[in-house]
């Protein structure tokens, strides 16, 4: 862990330089908390994490001069999750950044005066944030990466790409998922019997897909929350075995050999977030700063994985790619 | 205080300023500098300032129209980000209605969505206003539904207007968005219903620079920011209303702003300079706002400057007048002392004064009166000690001429220059009688 910190503040202090000045003006170090449900050896969110310190650092605020990290990942164990969101805010940090949804609820557990800035969060609304999203009221705001309607558009697309869809299982791993709604509202509507996957572990996504690949005329919608991000290999891998269309929220699902993925452009919500912990730094409360809801979506079709499932890609879904894989 | 003001008249003793700080010096100094005063404010200064005041109001002027010319530039960049969906979705409704076509349809549909980020929702209704296919970015996309928008403003104002730009609505009371409805050349092609998020004319918005620390915004017609280079007030649902500009602004309906309105607060309290422009067919208003302290910084500085010169002119003026002050007073007290000597007695006494102008010739004339006192004098003295001798002669051999002296010495003083001195000088005289001038004075 603390190899990994190094190595981001080394890429955080590179690019500092110009701003080092300007972030002088608090002159005490300030800490930030960094608290992930990811995989401290998945690349993706390391270099999600990078992104944000990268974006704190041309904002000013370089990791090991203006500021100290303190960056914890805890996998997808919710109980070391919880344990290091308790040690995190021991440390009374300025600020604390959650990167997953859990990591959000496990803080908000934990303190109700540290500012939390979220990204990545998959659904706002969903646990118990406060009233209104143009005021968060209290201790937390950020920028939300997903839209619960989404939900049921994955399951359209999924239908469109793979026209003869019969059955669509869902696959999640926390129940608090506001996504589940529309998918079985858009489930009804495009005459699709839903199949609801609860998954824990590898072994438990194997066997749902592999049940899925037995009948023709299935497919799979993969939910986002930070299990699914974490497995997204196994998930990839069975689904091209099993010959099981899936689409997920996840550009890098597509990119990785997944056959569709449709959402938020997740760099850009750290980004973001980024400018929101400069602001809260500087003495913007967080209740004054509202919550932001992804306004570009991107989608990524993976052709090679289409042709391997025998799926002829509609143009009408061509069209609307933002990143074609051949 | 004291110390300084002690050390200070030392300086003043030690300099000798006391004998010349009369009030005929005071005078003269008061005199002079009125004088350099007023030809400097008149000249230099007064000039300055007058040229500051017309200075303000051209300086203020081309600010506001420079900002006003901003705010049009801004309105212009949102009319075309308008115009250019408007024209994205312009060629979804040149086909007329019919039921073989919805697959094309829904094409075209999905490049708009493609095309135009700004646009989350894309609908086409038919030449009677039903709708028959709904796209969005983030729902379901519904086809068929035959919801009847036939009486609803989105159709029946485009087909009237051919375009309808609906008012602003803030999407989970927090995201501006505006329902356009744009209808074809042809009834039959129905109409195109676009839901635009305004959140993207940020883009056009944050890159417009005004000044250093100035800003442009956007207001919808009810008055609440729609745009803005801080997105977050924007979110936060922020009512601009309270804002004397805004205000000033929705009741001037689109002509320049009053002086009063020229002024106002920004959201943070500060005092700016506003101008605003109109964007026509939306009924929003752009507003370009600079604080106040930036816009006048230039003439306060011109206004320091000039301050500055006139007290450096003031002391300088102060200075030179005790200079040439001095220049005339000196000569005058200098006469004054050489004649209150002269007056004393010593008639030996010369004035020395090198000005070459009257006080000089004045000098001369008074050393000229006491060189003849001093002559005449002496002649006195000299005739004095002759009748003396002659005197003591006669006495010497009549001594009943004795008495006949008081006489003598009486016209003598009457003569010479009747000054009391003449006389005390010939009281001093030997007496061989020993008689007292007091008695010759009777």
């Amino acid at each position: 862990m603390i190899r990994r910190r190094d190595f981001i503040a080394g890429l955080g202090g590179a690019a500092a330089w110009p701003h080092a000045a300007r972030a002088q003006q608090g002159d005490r170090v300030r800490r930030i908390g960094v608290l992930t449900g990811f995989d401290e050896n998945d690349p993706l969110s390391n270099s999600l994490v990078s992104t944000f310190t990268q974006a704190l650092a041309d904002l000013g605020w370089t990791d090991g001069g203006t500021v100290q990290m303190e960056v914890r990942l805890s996998g997808v164990d919710i109980n070391r999750l919880r344990a290091l969101a308790h040690e995190l805010v021991g440390l009374q940090p300025d600020i604390i950044l959650a990167c997953t949804r859990q990591a959000r609820v496990a803080l908000q557990r934990e303190t109700q005066t540290i500012p939390i800035v979220f990204a990545s969060v998959i659904d706002a609304v969903t646990g118990p944030i406060v009233a209104g999203l143009d005021r968060p009221g209290g201790n937390i705001t950020g920028f939300a990466n997903q839209e619960a309607s989404l939900g049921g558009k994955w399951l359209e697309l999924l239908s469109e790409i793979a026209p003869g869809l019969k059955r669509a299982a869902i696959m999640y791993n926390s129940t608090a998922v506001a996504h589940v709604g529309y998918f079985q509202a858009a489930a009804r509507s495009l005459k699709i019997a839903p199949i609801y996957a609860l998954v824990h572990s590898d072994v438990e996504i194997e066997a749902a897909i592999i049940a899925l690949g037995r009948e023709p005329g299935s497919g799979l919608v993969v939910m986002p929350d930070a299990f699914t991000f974490a497995h997204r290999a196994p998930i990839i891998s069975a689904a091209a075995r099993n010959n099981v269309p899936a689409v997920s929220w996840l550009t890098d699902f597509a990119r990785n050999g997944g056959l569709l993925s449709y959402g938020v452009d997740v760099v850009s919500t750290f980004r973001g977030a980024a400018t929101y912990v400069d602001r809260i730094l500087r003495g913007a409360k967080p209740y004054e700063l509202p919550i932001h809801y992804p306004t570009k979506f991107e989608m990524a079709v993976n052709l090679k994985t289409a042709k391997a499932l025998g799926l002829a890609v509609p143009p009408s879904l061509l069209l609307r790619a933002d990143e074609v894989i051949e | 205080m004291t110390g300084r003001s002690k050390t200070f008249k030392d300086l003043v003793q030690a300099s000798g300023w006391r004998q010349i700080n009369g009030p005929l010096f005071r005078k003269y100094v008061a005199l002079l500098l009125a004088v350099i005063f007023v030809v400097l404010l008149i000249s230099g200064s007064l000039n300055g300032l007058l040229e500051i005041g017309f200075a303000y109001q051209q300086h203020k002027a081309s600010l506001v129209r420079i900002q006003r010319e901003q705010a049009e530039a801004a309105a212009a960049k949102i009319g075309q980000f308008i115009k250019e969906i408007e024209s994205q979705i312009g060629w979804t409704t040149q086909l007329p209605w019919s039921t073989g076509n919805i697959n094309q349809r829904r094409f075209d549909g999905s490049r708009v969505l493609r095309q135009v980020p700004a646009i989350t929702e894309f609908a086409q209704l038919d030449a009677t206003g039903k709708e028959q296919l709904r796209q969005s970015k983030l729902a379901t996309d519904v086809q068929n539904s035959q919801i009847d928008f036939s009486h609803e403003a989105k159709f029946t104002e485009a087909v009237a207007k051919k375009v309808y730009y609906g008012p602003v609505y803030f999407r989970r009371n927090s995201e501006p968005y505006m329902t356009l409805a744009l209808a074809g050349i042809r009834r039959d092609a129905g109409v195109s219903v676009a839901e635009v998020n305004l959140k993207l004319i940020w883009d056009a918005i944050s890159l417009i620079k005004v000044g250093e620390h100035g800003q442009a915004y956007v207001v919808d017609d009810q008055g609440r920011l729609i745009a803005h280079p801080d997105i977050s007030l924007v979110l936060g649902n922020t009512d601009m209303t309270g804002l004397s500009q805004v205000k000033a602004a929705r009741a001037a309906g689109g002509g320049t702003l009053n002086e009063t309105g020229q002024i106002g607060k920004d959201l943070r309290g500060r005092d700016v300079l506003t101008a605003y422009a109109p964007i026509a067919p939306l009924g929003w208003l752009v507003f370009a706002e600079l604080p106040v302290d930036e816009a006048y910084a230039p003439l306060y500085q011109a206004l320091a400057r000039s301050g500055a010169l006139l007290l450096a002119g003031l002391a300088l003026a102060f200075l030179a007048a005790l200079f040439l002050a001095r220049r005339m007073v000196v000569p005058i007290q200098t006469i004054r002392a050489g004649a209150a000597r002269i007056g004393s007695g010593d008639l030996a006494q010369r004035i020395s004064v090198r000005t070459g102008d009257e006080l000089e010739a004045l000098a001369e004339q008074l050393n000229r009166m006491a060189e003849q006192l001093q002559d005449s004098y002496a002649g006195l003295e000299r005739k004095v000690e002759e009748r003396t001798h002659q005197l003591a002669l006669a006495t010497s051999r009549n001594p009943g001429f004795l008495p006949r002296r008081a006489t003598i010495c009486a016209s003598l003083c009457m003569r010479s220059a009747s000054s009391l001195r003449s006389c005390t000088a010939i009281s001093h005289l030997p007496t061989a009688a020993g008689l007292s001038i007091a008695s010759t004075r009777r």
